[in-house]
């Protein structure tokens, strides 16, 4: 059984912004929810680095042991989705995710922050798969296509990965192997709990 | 006795305006992080090159060249 | 020609096959990413990993705070296990002190003259942040417990219905419990202040378990130590809900640590409100009465307050005594 999870390769990263373009368009994304961005360290100066970071669909999601409503599940692939009929704005989810992935349509807590919302890994929701509702409230269902999420097959250089973890982190391997050089596989550690070793 | 009633009154009262004016003040995200270069609430195909953005071949092909000349001499573009 | 042209054509294939143009080039690339630091090193420095990011919004410019793994560990297994033990605790410690002692009651006989121990505004005061703290802390402990204990019994859409409305009570009856809180300062504070009577008190604890009395002022070392653990108590869940109400106003440590402070102060405050309520309803005769019609029978004065009742000796009048405003001890 494949297990999703995404690697973006930080040295091939050149913040395009491909991945997040692709995501806002194919979701319907609106303007101030971002689902996937990117984050550049050490912006002009040497030794610049960027990467692109959305939910990283951890091992034991964080966001959903903490949610109070329980409106978290994981699905067999891995994949970490919640249901926005259950979600009550809170927003603790977003104060446990390692990697701010969780969204919210509305500033401040005072009474709620609205639905939240977050990448799927293109995998939608609990509404019927690939039917208007899903994608009303969640976004396009690739998975359920049988493709996978559109910002790693958008990346212009192939630097962000998605898919199955074993064939991301083998592809990963092989990449290192052929430069001779590898940041490491930003967020494994905290995400799945696991480095990839190169 | 009417002490208390009277208190839950005020609990009720009080948490019901804090309510409301708390809930009127709330910033929608795609508001509060709006920039100038966004536009909201346009409808789409006004702010771009023309009024006919339909990306469809228009009939008159005069006029697509008069916008262009348009623009090219730098007249302003209808909103 | 065949056996010459064949070891040329071979020579020559070795020659090609060997050559250095031919050969893996392994590990010869520049490296363009070489002066940038590694991830570990990044979290081991700063704690989290922050950049620059083309939104404007400054939570989005966070790339990895690990200590979400830390809130996560707290909010499931630190927080219910400290809160069900302390407010469990409580209830246990309480019954079994009702069993063994029973309701403290009056050990003389009624005066049938009474004095004015509460105002009405004092009591409206109370009872004002008492109500607003019993809903604050159901709806409160719903968050913490309520997807554990209730969300089986009444189903997930019924419970997040629920608990979108505890959000909104919790959220909004907040504010009159702030608002009963500084009354509660400005009211109470003077009379709370410690006095020559406090030691003795505590040292022979109240006289619960001896059934000594013991000289008190208007309110005795016990009453004062619930008076500030809920001021005390009140202005930190204050503070941190309401860092936890505007959340974009700090960075996520600083909400984080707000959300440990208000979680942990509610548990232990509740457990405390708990005894307060018992000895206030159950645990003695004549403390209920004197918070809902503001009166106490001079027996109970003396028993209990024998110093406040000397300060604020009744005048002779028609059985309905005011209260003397004399200067706290």
């Amino acid at each position: 059984m494949p297990r999703m999870k995404f690697l973006c390769d930080a040295d091939r990263c050149i913040e395009c912004n491909a991945c997040v373009t692709a995501c806002k368009n194919e979701h319907d994304v609106p303007w101030g929810i971002n689902r996937r961005r990117l984050v550049t360290i050490n912006d002009g100066k040497p030794g610049e680095r960027s990467i692109s970071m959305a939910c990283m669909h951890c091992t034991d999601a964080p966001c959903a042991a903490v949610c109070p409503v329980n409106c978290f599940y994981t699905t067999v692939d891995g994949v970490v989705l919640h249901s926005k009929d259950l979600c009550i704005g809170c927003g603790y989810c977003f104060y446990a995710c390692p990697f701010g992935a969780p969204q919210y349509p509305r500033l401040t807590g005072f009474g709620s922050r609205g639905k939240m919302d977050k990448c799927t890994f293109c995998a939608g929701g609990p509404e019927t798969d690939l039917s208007q509702a899903e994608y009303a409230k969640y976004g396009r269902n690739r998975l359920a296509e049988g493709k996978l999420p559109l910002c790693a097959e958008m990346c212009s250089t192939k630097s962000l990965l998605a898919g199955d973890g074993d064939i991301v982190a083998r592809i990963y391997k092989e990449r290192v192997v052929t430069r001779g050089y590898s940041s490491g596989a930003w967020g494994w550690q905290t995400a799945y709990k696991e480095a990839v070793s190169a | 006795m009417r002490i208390i009633l009277a208190s839950i009154m005020a609990v009720i009262l009080l948490a019901v305006a804090a309510g409301l004016i708390f809930a009127s003040t709330q910033k929608l995200v795609y508001e509060a992080r709006a920039l100038p270069t966004v536009r909201i609430d346009d409808d789409p195909g006004h702010n771009l090159v023309g009024p006919d953005w339909s990306g469809l071949p228009t009939s008159s092909a005069p006029e697509q060249a008069s916008h262009v000349t348009r623009r090219e001499l730098g007249a302003a573009t209808p909103e | 020609m065949p056996l010459r042209s064949k070891a040329c054509a071979l020579a020559l294939l070795v020659a090609i096959f060997t050559s250095p143009a031919w050969a893996q080039p392994e590990n010869t690339a520049p490296n363009p990413t070489a002066q940038s630091i590694p991830e570990q090193q990044l979290l081991k420095e700063r704690r989290r990993i922050e950049g620059r990011v083309t939104i404007p919004d400054r939570n989005a410019r966070i790339l990895e705070q690990p200590q979400g793994r830390q809130y996560q560990a707290f909010h499931e297994h630190v927080l219910p296990r400290l809160a069900g033990a302390a407010i469990i605790l409580t209830l246990v410690a309480l019954a079994a002190f009702y069993a063994r002692r029973g309701p403290i009651t009056l050990d003389r006989p009624l005066r049938g003259v009474k004095i004015t121990r509460f105002s009405a505004f004092e009591r409206f005061t109370h009872w004002l942040t008492a109500s607003s703290f019993i809903v604050l802390a159901v709806t409160g402990l719903n968050f913490v417990f309520g997807k554990r204990l209730l969300m089986p019994l009444i189903g997930d859409d019924a419970f997040s219905a629920w608990t979108q409305w505890t959000k909104y009570a919790h959220d909004a009856v907040a504010w009159p419990f702030m608002f009963g809180l500084a009354m509660m300062i400005v009211l109470w504070i003077g009379d709370n202040l410690p006095d020559r009577y406090d030691r003795e008190w505590l040292k022979q604890f109240g006289g619960f378990l001896s059934n000594r009395h013991l000289p008190a002022g208007r309110f005795n070392a016990g009453q004062k130590l619930i008076y500030w653990s809920v001021v005390l108590g009140g202005l930190a869940l204050t503070a941190s809900g309401l860092v936890l109400m505007f959340p974009y106003v700090f960075d996520i440590a600083g909400i984080q640590f707000a959300q440990y402070v208000h979680a942990v102060t509610a548990a232990i405050l509740t457990a405390v409100i708990l005894a307060h309520i018992y000895i206030g309803t159950l645990g003695m005769q004549g403390a209920l009465e004197s918070m809902i019609s503001g009166e106490v029978d001079l027996a109970w004065a003396e028993q209990h307050h024998s110093a406040w009742l000397a300060d604020n000796q009744p005048h002779p009048a028609d059985g309905h005594l005011e209260k003397r405003s004399i200067p706290a001890e």
